[in-house]
């Protein structure tokens, strides 16, 4: 992918993720003490589980670039090679399987967040 | 009194790892510079070895990691850089060494070569040269200078992890310097080769680069430019490109 378009994704996704939480945030402190019907009459608008499902998805974009600029930064022959020699021959491995995990743990809490918003 | 230098020593043929090596240096009356230190160290051991060249920071050769901090030997003071009583020299940080304090530049002349470090311009020549106003030519000051000691590259992270991918300050600041110039028509092409996610955008901006140029230039303010030329849109880069030409 061009650098531009990750430079500009990783910006859109934090100015969005930062309105999102300004705007929770806003909600929790103008309406003292928040009672369950509040709370509830809050969450079940429309505007709240697009938003919502907008900003974990975000977030996703977000840290699966962080999260891979960390990766081939760190987990590369080269950087391991630092360590112990020995992890050379498995940097691509151990790369592969940090991209995995990160991958699938991203997808697992959106839709874990997608299922409570919408169901 | 006297000063304790530690010198990083590694000799491939001999040595299965390196060491740092002592020795004691009586502090002399008059500040020296840190070339001149090693130089007298010399003397008394020839097998520390070492580039250099100029002595006056003009050919970048004794580039070097003077305690902790990147410079370059022949300019720096004694004076300026010792640390009770202590003086640590080790080789530019992150490239692979030769020997001692000689590091292999490879990777490093590998980018300054993928930036294309000459005038491109396909243009015919009117009266024999290409003429620039003295505005055009003011563009240049603080990109031109560079000595390619490699000090800038050596102390970014990035380049560490990526010397292969991340261009790196010294060759970024070169690239801008022709992108920058007036004469040159290729300025798309520059910025296109540029455009991956790892040659221009792993610099996170940290400025190491800015705080050990010993000529005091300042990549990390033209690897920006060439960012804000990269995230401006299509239409912006066919206005340079046709300004220069025009």
């Amino acid at each position: 992918m061009n650098g531009s378009t990750l430079f500009y994704l990783v910006r859109l996704s934090a100015l969005f993720v930062l309105g999102y939480s300004l705007w929770i945030l806003s909600f929790i402190l103008t309406n003292k003490p928040i009672d369950y019907v509040a709370w509830v009459s809050f969450t079940n608008q429309s505007l709240f589980q697009f938003s919502t499902t907008f900003a974990f998805l975000f977030m996703l974009i977000h840290a699966f670039i962080g999260l891979w600029t960390v990766g081939t930064d760190y987990f590369t022959s080269r950087t391991l090679g630092f360590i112990s020699p020995t992890l050379i021959r498995y940097a691509d491995f151990i790369r592969g399987a940090y991209t995995i995990i990160f991958v699938a743990l991203g997808f697992l809490i959106v839709t874990t967040t997608l299922f409570i918003i919408w169901s | 009194m006297t000063i304790s230098i530690n010198i990083y020593r590694y000799n491939p043929e001999k040595d299965k790892f390196p060491y740092m090596q002592s020795f004691e240096f009586e502090k002399p009356k008059r500040d020296i510079m840190v070339l001149e230190l090693l130089n007298q160290l010399k003397e008394k051991d020839p097998t520390i070895s070492y580039r250099r060249s100029c002595r006056e920071g003009v050919c970048g050769s004794d580039g070097m990691n003077i305690n902790g901090k990147n410079g370059l030997a022949c300019i720096t003071p004694l004076s300026s850089v010792i640390k009770k009583n202590k003086l640590d020299l080790r080789p530019l940080p992150g490239l692979p060494v030769v020997r001692d304090l000689v590091v292999d530049m490879t990777e490093f002349y590998a980018q300054y070569e993928k930036i294309k470090p000459f005038l491109q311009n396909d243009t015919p020549v009117d009266i024999g040269e290409r003429l620039q106003s003295p505005e055009e030519r003011d563009k240049l000051d603080g990109l031109y200078e560079c000595i390619l000691c490699a000090c800038c590259s050596t102390s970014c992270p990035s380049f560490w992890w990526n010397p292969d991918k991340f261009v790196g300050p010294a060759a970024l600041l070169q690239a801008y310097r022709f992108i920058a110039d007036s004469r040159d028509t290729k300025t798309a092409e520059r910025l296109q080769s540029l455009s991956d996610p790892f040659s221009v955008y792993r610099c996170h901006g940290i400025m190491n680069c800015v705080s050990v140029c010993p000529k005091g230039l300042n990549p990390n303010e033209a690897i920006g430019e060439i960012k804000s030329m990269l995230l401006s849109n299509k239409k912006n880069q066919n206005i340079i490109t046709s300004d220069k030409a025009g």
